[in-house]
């Protein structure tokens, strides 16, 4: 389910990422072409360093690419400034991390309505009502008091997954969202990504866990800073040029 | 040892790779321990030094006061003679004159010198115990009015006068011109008490003119056994007798005050009376500003812990067990106390002189004030002490921590909030005490400004004060006094620049006599009142307003008709709603004098002294006895005013004032020559000592905070990188982030701000004591000195704000430019 320029919530054309250390300079991507629709649920995965951090990075305004284009809801984001990505993102974007990166010192209920904090002309009853609408649909209304360090790791991630709804934004970008959770756990996680999704959510997600990316509609893999198809990666994994953790050859050998 | 060794090598490279937190930290120490040293060295040389006496534990004062005030050994002449009749509690009582008093001292080689020389009865050297260097003290026969005139020496002045002479005891020595013979040399342990020159016989007499009044003072020595506390209620038990026996005491009570008593006090504690409420309360300072210190040691070493826990941590994974740990943390806390310590008695040693030659209180040096080895003892205990309870604390409890999390990821943003708690609480208590601190330093600097305020009731720009004794023989009778100072005014008057001249005795914001007086025809309304003693032109001279009549003329002689000018206030208490003019008032045992002018008020001895009724009588209608007297007791002063340019006190003027005073009377030394304004100056100097004392540790208190709060802030953004990042990433704007540091550091600093507002208010009571016993002023006038306390409390809150932001800035605008992807990855 490919989407085009035109219907797409998101689409980047020729998305380059350099990053300069001292005088060496690192592609992080090497002209990326990504479309995901809207109701779209896709998964991206690849080998360590291919790009997927920094392709959600920049997916999620984090980040800004070096060249190309990215359209995000049918406008340019690509050369926003720091004021408007920031606004960007806290309307239209949903971040769920594999660190859960909930705030220590603040309740579960504090924790979701921060995004909505960074709203102007949010009433607070309106606030109120959104979180409490988020933290029920991920089954968390009980624990509004509690604090991160008084949940279990999949309570915790589901905090975070309900701070990303809170928001009501277009996608969500969810970075290993089970990385850091036992299998149980993960697969929970994964069973309301998917519930989410059935409801007309948006998800991007990395991951490298095959089982976790089957639970999408697409899966997107990145190589090199490219996006690659299925087949295409196997054989580049297969290769020991590109992959040397295949090659039968000891390093100090080669050398 | 050798692991020992390791340790120290290592904390000394670990310091070397911070030289940031080692710097901050050990001056932070060493300030903090620099100001305690000196303090302690200060109240240890005074307020726990024992006096230089044979068993002074069993010397005591007894004081003739009214209840409520510092101990005092003030007595009359009359309730003097009665003790030594009646007191039984005593072994030995001794009586002297109020204080030293200023004395023209010749030994013949033609220039004399002003000594100070207290008058004592022939108990009273005995009573202290201190034998003799050379010679003897008195004896009751030498204390008999009419003997022949002896004197006790000094060792210092034996020694800088009289080169030691050995055979100086039966040699005679001139002061005020007359002849005293040496009886004896006393050592120097008895003027670093009082500053005494030479003792010379009290002659107490109830003929003397000051007999009723408290110009006295009366030491005692308790008998084997005896206490204070028995001492005193025989003394209690004595006083109805004494003022049935001597009814004159109500002379000296002002209207309205409590009655006068006889209390008992440990000799010392009327020694250090004066500064006794002064030291306490720059003690009190120096330690809040050493509190301050350990605060922000501790929450420097607990940051400093918290960026060492990986290396903590990883030592405990390879197997250091927590004692090992312990003595490395440990190390690390004594190198810092020691360095600290070190460095802080150096500034204890350069800022002790500083503080003893500013200081405008007199400081009794019953002990030499220097940094000795129970000093540097003193420094390196507080310092390891502040070191291992503010340093180490902290640092065990993140240690703790630490070892008892994993050396994995932390799932959560942030800091722990049982570590927040501790590391803002650190902050609040720096905020409360720096608040405290600074408030009081605008208090008093209110103070200072509000009594640099008050109008002296002279013209201070262009006049000069020349102040000599006159005293002896030679100046006990009007006319030769009136001789000496006519002449004087003569030659004064024609040195360039000097415009007019007059004199007076009792110079105003200085001493003069405390008289009784009233309207003539009303002896009921007789009662306390100033007397002063003037030339024609005075009044003009130091520019005082004359509101009505006229001013005394050369015609005014001692055998015109007596005249008088009075003050305001004298004239509304005595004729009031009517002039004063033509009326007659009596001054002492004088007989009538007509009024002919009527007079601005003045400050008579302090510019915080209520105004009181005075007197102002011609020089040339002073009686013999009266000239006498009031020579006596106090200094005379020339006052010149000049003309309105050029300095008028270079070296040739000094000398040709000098001059002047020489050629009429060369045994006459000028004791004083300055500007009026020094007389001001030198009466709000303590409030100006203590404002700048105070404003100093609260400056130093400030910049703590200032450390303190930046390092706060810059360890929290460093340690919350990452839940700024979240921030970041859920929409949070750059300048929310900024405002969120700010935030931070600005609640934080309120916080502090309103206990530290409180308590500034329950100190107010403490500084109104300090401003009263320095200044000398009552509890009303204290109160309306010191001004409002919301004043004070808003300057410190500004301050405290502005410093706030200031230091929270730096942090703010950091976290505020983090890039998001970069502070997402931080640990």
């Amino acid at each position: 389910m490919a989407a085009t320029a035109t219907d797409s919530l998101i689409h980047i054309e020729q998305l380059t990422k350099v990053f300069y250390t001292d005088e060496i300079e690192t592609h992080a991507l090497s002209g990326v072409h990504l479309s995901i629709a809207r109701g779209e649920y896709l998964a991206m995965s690849g080998p360590s360093g291919c790009g997927k951090s920094t392709l959600l990075s920049i997916l999620g305004l984090l980040d800004t690419p070096t060249g190309g284009q990215y359209t995000l809801n049918g406008k340019e984001v690509a050369n926003l400034n720091f004021a408007d990505r920031s606004r960007i993102r806290n309307q239209e974007i949903g971040f769920i991390f594999q660190s859960f990166n909930l705030i220590g010192d603040l309740t579960v209920f504090e924790n979701v309505e921060l995004p909505l904090t960074y709203r102007s002309g949010m009433t607070a009853a309106e606030r109120k009502d959104r979180v409490m609408r988020s933290l029920e649909r991920v089954h968390m209304a009980h624990r509004t008091r509690h604090y991160p360090a008084q949940l279990s790791g999949g309570q915790q991630q589901r905090v975070a997954v309900a701070r990303a709804l809170a928001g009501s934004p277009s996608i969500l970008l969810a970075d290993e969202p089970t990385g850091n959770l036992d299998s149980k756990n993960g697969e929970a996680v994964m069973k309301l990504l998917q519930e989410l999704h059935e409801e007309g959510a948006t998800i991007c997600m990395v991951t490298h866990d095959p089982r976790f990316a089957a639970h999408a509609q697409r899966q997107v893999h990145l190589f090199d800073g490219k996006v690659v198809a299925e087949g295409e990666l196997l054989q580049l994994l297969a290769d020991p040029e590109h992959n040397p953790s295949t090659s039968t050859t000891a390093p100090d050998a080669r050398a | 040892m050798n692991s020992i060794l390791q340790d120290l090598r290592y904390t000394l490279r670990q310091l070397g790779r911070s030289p940031g937190f080692a710097v901050t930290a050990i001056l932070t120490l060493a300030l903090g321990i620099g100001a305690t040293t000196a303090m302690y060295s200060l109240v240890r040389s005074t307020l726990l030094a024992p006096l230089p006496y044979p068993h002074s534990e069993e010397l005591v004062g007894i004081g003739l006061v009214q209840s409520g005030t510092p101990p005092a050994s003030d007595q009359t002449g009359e309730t003097g003679d009665f003790l030594l009749a009646h007191a039984q509690s005593f072994s030995s009582i001794g009586i002297a004159g109020d204080r030293p008093l200023g004395q023209n001292f010749s030994n013949g080689s033609g220039k004399a010198q002003t000594i100070y020389s207290l008058h004592v009865s022939s108990g009273y050297l005995p009573t202290l115990g201190v034998p003799a260097l050379l010679g003897r003290t008195f004896t009751r026969e030498e204390d008999l009015p009419g003997a022949a005139p002896t004197v006790v020496l000094s060792e210092d002045l034996w020694r800088r006068v009289l080169n030691a002479d050995p055979n100086i005891v039966g040699q005679a020595i001139h002061i005020n011109g007359d002849p005293f013979t040496v009886i004896g040399v006393m050592p120097s342990t008895l003027s670093t008490v009082d500053g005494t020159d030479v003792w010379q016989p009290l002659h107490l007499s109830a003929t003397d003119p000051g007999y009723q009044g408290t110009n006295f003072q009366t030491i005692a020595r308790l008998k084997p056994g005896a206490s204070v506390a028995q001492a005193s209620a025989e003394l209690s038990g004595l006083t109805s007798t004494i003022f049935r026996q001597f009814p004159d005491y109500q002379k000296w009570t002002r209207p309205g005050a409590p009655k006068l008593q006889e209390f008992v006090w440990p000799l010392q504690q009327i020694v250090v009376s004066n500064a006794r409420s002064s030291l306490i309360a720059l003690s009190a300072a120096v330690l809040a500003v050493l509190l301050m210190a350990c605060l922000n040691l501790a929450g420097l070493m607990t940051a400093r812990s918290i960026t060492r826990k990986p290396e903590i941590a990883l030592r405990t994974a390879l197997g250091a067990s927590p004692a090992m740990m312990l003595r490395l943390l440990l190390t690390e806390s004594l190198v810092l106390a020691f360095v600290g310590s070190l460095l802080g008695l150096g500034f204890a040693h350069l800022a002790l002189p500083l503080l003893l030659s500013a200081s405008p209180i007199g400081l009794p040096q019953l002990r030499q004030t220097t940094v000795d080895l129970p000093v540097a003892a003193f420094a390196i205990l507080t310092g390891c002490t502040s070191t291992l309870l503010f340093g180490l604390l902290p640092a065990l409890g993140v240690f703790r921590q630490t070892i008892g999390s994993s050396l994995g990821n932390a799932r959560t943003a942030g800091e722990s909030a049982p570590r927040q708690r501790l590391s803002k609480s650190l902050i609040v208590a720096q905020v409360t005490l720096a608040t405290m601190l600074l408030s009081t330093g605008a208090l008093l600097l209110n103070t200072f400004l509000h009594m640099r305020a008050i109008p002296s009731g002279v013209q201070p720009p262009h006049l000069y004060v020349l102040q000599v004794n006159l005293k002896g023989d030679a100046y006990s009778s009007t006319s030769h006094t009136q001789q000496f100072i006519s002449v004087v005014e003569q030659r004064l008057r024609q040195i360039p620049g000097v415009a007019q001249v007059a004199t007076v005795n009792g110079l105003p914001i200085d001493r003069g006599l405390n008289n009784s007086g009233g309207p003539a025809n009303h002896p009921d309304q007789i009662a306390y009142a100033e007397s002063r003693f003037i030339t024609p032109g005075y009044f003009r001279t130091v520019g005082t307003t004359l509101l009505a009549g006229g001013d005394i003329s050369d015609a005014d002689t001692a055998t015109s008709q007596p005249v008088a000018l009075i003050n305001e206030f004298a004239a509304k208490r005595w004729f009031p709603g009517r002039s004063p003019i033509g009326e007659y008032v009596i001054t002492g045992s004088d007989k009538p004098r007509r009024v002919i002018g009527l007079i601005a008020n003045v400050h008579s001895s302090s510019l915080t002294d209520s105004i009181a009724p005075t007197i102002y009588v011609p020089y040339t209608q002073v009686d013999n006895e009266s000239m006498k007297t009031i020579n006596g007791w106090f200094a005379t002063s020339f006052v010149l005013r000049t003309v309105e340019r050029g300095n008028f006190r270079d070296p040739e003027i000094t000398t040709a004032v000098s001059a002047a005073v020489t050629a009429v009377d060369p045994e006459v030394p000028v004791r004083k020559f300055v500007p009026m304004q020094t007389f001001i100056d030198d009466n709000v100097a303590a409030p100006r000592f203590f404002s700048w004392l105070a404003g100093g540790f609260a400056g130093f208190a400030l910049l703590l905070t200032l450390i303190g709060l930046f390092g706060l802030l810059s360890y929290q953004v460093a340690s919350r990188t990452r839940e700024l990042g979240v921030r970041m990433a859920l929409g949070a704007q750059r300048h929310q982030i900024l405002s969120m540091v700010l935030k931070n550091g600005i609640m934080l600093t309120a916080i502090g701000l309103v206990f530290g507002s409180i308590g500034s208010c329950a100190l107010r009571s403490v500084i109104a004591a300090l401003v009263s016993s320095t200044v000398g002023t009552r509890a009303t006038a204290t109160a309306s000195l010191l001004g409002a306390q919301t004043v004070s409390i808003s300057i410190a809150g500004a301050a405290m704000l502005v410093s706030a932001i200031a230091a929270s800035l730096i942090p703010a605008r950091r976290a505020a430019t983090l890039e998001p992807t970069e502070a997402l990855r931080a640990e």
